[in-house]
């Protein structure tokens, strides 16, 4: 008769661990990991959307054409998404860090919530809808130009919202900030959550002033947070893609808000060259996961004790 | 014995398999039933009146099943080009000559069943229909689709506005584009620096058909005769942008493509704006829209304008062609199907002009269709039509299409220029011609 074999406790919860994760994994192998795969051996080859030919390898060249011709705009879409993600990141971070504070400090959880949901509405509305509302406003007989002359006190002036470059670029940060902040607001509020309140009650003790519990006790508690919050919405400010979208589907130039995304859409969908479209999202995603790690680095989450 | 059963399973298995393969595709049986999927761009008068079209074409066709999709008009070209990625696409679609090309090229589509028609060959179907409607889907002598309709651009012109900036629209229209550049100034009205009456309104969504036959009438071109220039006719593409950029906010803010699309506010007739470019269908949206409006004779069309410069004998302008398109991916029986389906549809132009959404479907008889007498200014645009060509809309044209609007709105709005932005477009458009 076998023996049979004894395994640790350990190695028990890790097999039940591996059960739970795995259809996880598998997901994540088929929907994730596959399509990232499959667009490096993409971005290789000539690949044309409609072709039903064989593509020919090209090996680096979809890569080295993207640098090197001017035509295809790919350095530009590099600096329009430069642009908007440093003009987008930091206001999204320190407002909705600000705001989450305000929220938490002073309200109950109960209206907490309905702030929350509040914040939230933007990111739930549907991009046509918002379309409306935002080219409306930016109309130049819209709510936009009156709002701004009158407090300005600057009548008849058109700040031309979708036709001046600075402008637009401006009015994309603005509405990707409406649509964006609420969803940082509700991971803020979550993490403010878990600091527990008997610190902030022996340092009222001690005579620490709000913002020197916001300062010593807050900010580095919160690290952990931040750090998540921050690399969310970098990622999320380098994929941006339906706010240009929809000012370029509403007429506005295309030059400075033709994102990285939008540009693979333009060379992917428009131009059918799928290969050359590929070849961007590597460099996208190579990008992403480099300036990822850079702020992790950066802000050391993982040094907190408490 | 259980490895000789595995080896004889395999066999057995191969066999099968080459034997499928190689085996010709059965005929299809008459009675055999038939899903088509038809995927077309939105217009509500269409869609109610090709609902009817379906209901009747399967009462006599009771295989055939019609699964009728309508899609937003902007998202149309990306989500039929999804599905074929996928090869999944519809067994019918329709869409912009321009868009399809590439379709074309890459035997996405099928050749059209000319015995279904009527006709002997491409020649003989071609026949059918007005002038050279059907050679921009002509490719190496097949035709691949039947028009759902060419359009031409008129000039719509709201008097009201006119009469509000001192003007007698019945005399004042403009007849060349310098006529439109000039009488822009006498309507446009600003509060400060905001335009509040608007002149003219474009179309940007199909460029070459709004600017094309402009830049021809100036000597530009394109594409070069033998294909391999793109872009030709330095001076007058200069000249075109000089003339866009006054146009412009960066200039003299007549118009702009950031501007919010004319076609709705035109009917509305709140003294928004005084003209824009839009083909016949627009004639029942005002009457749906606004029938105060539509009856008080405030309203006329007006033939495109020409360059003054322009010879006779110079297409007026240009037409934007969208055909009917069957998938060659569908079986045999389906692409069958959706032939007869076609032909039966094509056989109703009159119809498709009246209550089908005044859609132009150019066969020979449409000419003599009553449905003309009742459709205002039916006459200008079909004149109109006798004298234009067809847009570009060959290899690479969507590339360049894009790189143009991407110009003229450089010029318009930002205030690139028209230097800046030909050379910009030179270069993009020569190197998609060169990847060809």
């Amino acid at each position: 008769m076998r023996q049979k074999k004894y395994r640790g406790i350990e190695r028990k919860l890790a097999l039940w661990g591996w059960g739970f994760n795995i259809p996880s994994l598998v997901f994540f192998a088929v929907f994730s990991f596959a399509p990232i795969f499959y667009a490096i051996y993409t971005s290789l080859y000539d690949k044309r959307v409609l072709s039903l030919k064989a593509p020919n390898f090209v090996g680096l060249k979809n890569y080295i054409d993207i640098f090197t011709n001017k035509g295809i705009g790919f350095l530009d879409s590099l600096k329009s998404s430069a642009i908007f993600s440093f003009g987008a990141f930091f206001p999204l971070v320190i407002f909705s860090l600000l705001f989450s504070v305000l929220v938490y400090n002073n309200y109950k959880a109960s209206t907490q919530r309905k702030f929350e949901i509040l914040w939230y509405t933007p990111a739930v509305i549907s991009s046509v809808v918002a379309t409306t509302i935002w080219m409306l406003i930016f109309d130049p007989r819209g709510l936009g130009n009156q709002v701004v002359n009158f407090i300005l006190n600057t009548p008849g002036v058109d700040h031309r919202w979708t036709s001046n470059p600075s402008m637009l670029r401006f009015v994309t940060i603005m509405v990707y900030f409406w649509k964006y902040i609420g969803y940082y607001i509700v991971l803020f509020i979550t993490g403010l959550g878990t600091i527990p309140g008997t610190l902030y009650e022996a340092a009222r003790i001690d005579g620490a002033s709000r913002m020197q519990c916001f300062r010593r006790i807050t900010l580095p508690l919160l690290k952990p947070t931040i750090s998540l919050v921050s690399v969310l919405c970098l990622i999320h400010c380098l994929k941006t893609f339906s706010t240009q979208y929809m000012f370029y589907q509403s007429g506005a130039p295309l030059k400075p808000i033709n994102v990285i995304s939008l540009s693979i859409y333009t060379t992917g969908i428009t131009n059918q060259r799928i290969g050359r479209a590929c070849a961007m999202s590597i460099i996208l995603f190579a990008a992403m996961i480099i300036l990822s790690i850079a702020q992790l680095k950066l802000i050391n989450a993982d040094d907190i004790d408490y | 014995m259980k490895r000789l059963f595995a080896v004889l399973l395999v066999l057995v298995v191969a066999a099968a398999i080459v034997s499928a393969a190689g085996a010709p595709e059965a005929a299809p049986k008459a009675d055999e039933p038939i899903t088509l999927r038809y995927w077309t761009h939105e217009d509500a008068n269409r869609q109610a009146f090709e609902d009817e079209l379906i209901a009747e074409f399967q009462k006599t066709h009771p295989n055939v099943t019609i699964e009728h999709t309508v899609v937003p008009t902007k998202k149309r070209a990306e989500l039929i080009q999804t599905a074929f990625a996928a090869n999944n696409g519809p067994d019918i679609f329709t869409m912009p000559i321009e868009d399809a090309y590439q379709y074309i090229l890459d035997g996405r589509v099928t050749p059209v069943d000319y015995a279904v028609f009527g006709a002997k060959d491409a020649k003989d179907l071609a026949g059918q229909y007005l002038g050279t409607t059907m050679s921009p889907a002509t490719v190496e002598g097949d035709i691949y689709g039947v028009p759902l309709e060419i359009t031409n651009y008129g000039l719509y012109v709201n008097k009201r506005v006119f009469r509000d900036a001192g003007l007698d629209a019945d005399k004042d229209y403009p007849k060349t584009w310098e006529d439109l550049l000039t009488l822009s100034e006498k309507i446009c009205k600003y509060d400060g620096q905001i335009l509040t009456v608007r002149a003219v309104d474009f179309n940007y969504d199909h460029c070459f058909v709004q600017f094309q036959s402009l830049i021809e009438q100036m000597g530009g071109k394109i594409l070069s005769d033998d294909g391999k220039e793109a872009i030709v006719g330095e001076e007058a593409w200069l000249r075109f942008f000089r003339m866009m950029h006054e146009f412009g906010p960066a200039g003299k803010n007549y118009a702009s493509p950031s501007y919010t699309y004319a076609r709705k506010l035109f009917n509305a007739a709140n003294g928004d704006i005084a003209m824009a470019f839009i083909g016949l269908y627009q004639v029942p949206r005002i009457l749906k829209d606004n029938p105060e409006f539509y009856n008080s004779g405030d309203w006329m069309i007006v033939p495109f304008p020409k360059m003054a410069e322009a010879k006779e004998s110079d297409p007026r302008s240009c037409y934007l062609s969208q055909y009917y398109y069957v998938n060659a991916q569908s079986s045999p029986a389906a692409q069958k199907a959706a032939w007869e389906f076609l032909a039966f549809c094509q056989s109703k132009p009159e119809e498709y002009l009246g209550r089908g959404g005044s859609v132009i479907q150019p066969r020979k008889s449409v000419l003599e269709s009553a449905v003309l007498d009742t459709l205002p200014y039916s006459n200008v645009v079909l004149d109109g039509l006798a004298e234009s060509k067809a847009s570009y809309c060959e290899g690479g044209a969507k590339e360049i299409e894009a790189l143009f609007l991407a110009a003229l709105t450089d010029v318009m709005d930002v205030g690139v220029s028209p230097e800046e932005a030909y050379k910009t477009l030179k270069e993009g458009a020569q190197a998609v011609i060169d990847e060809l």
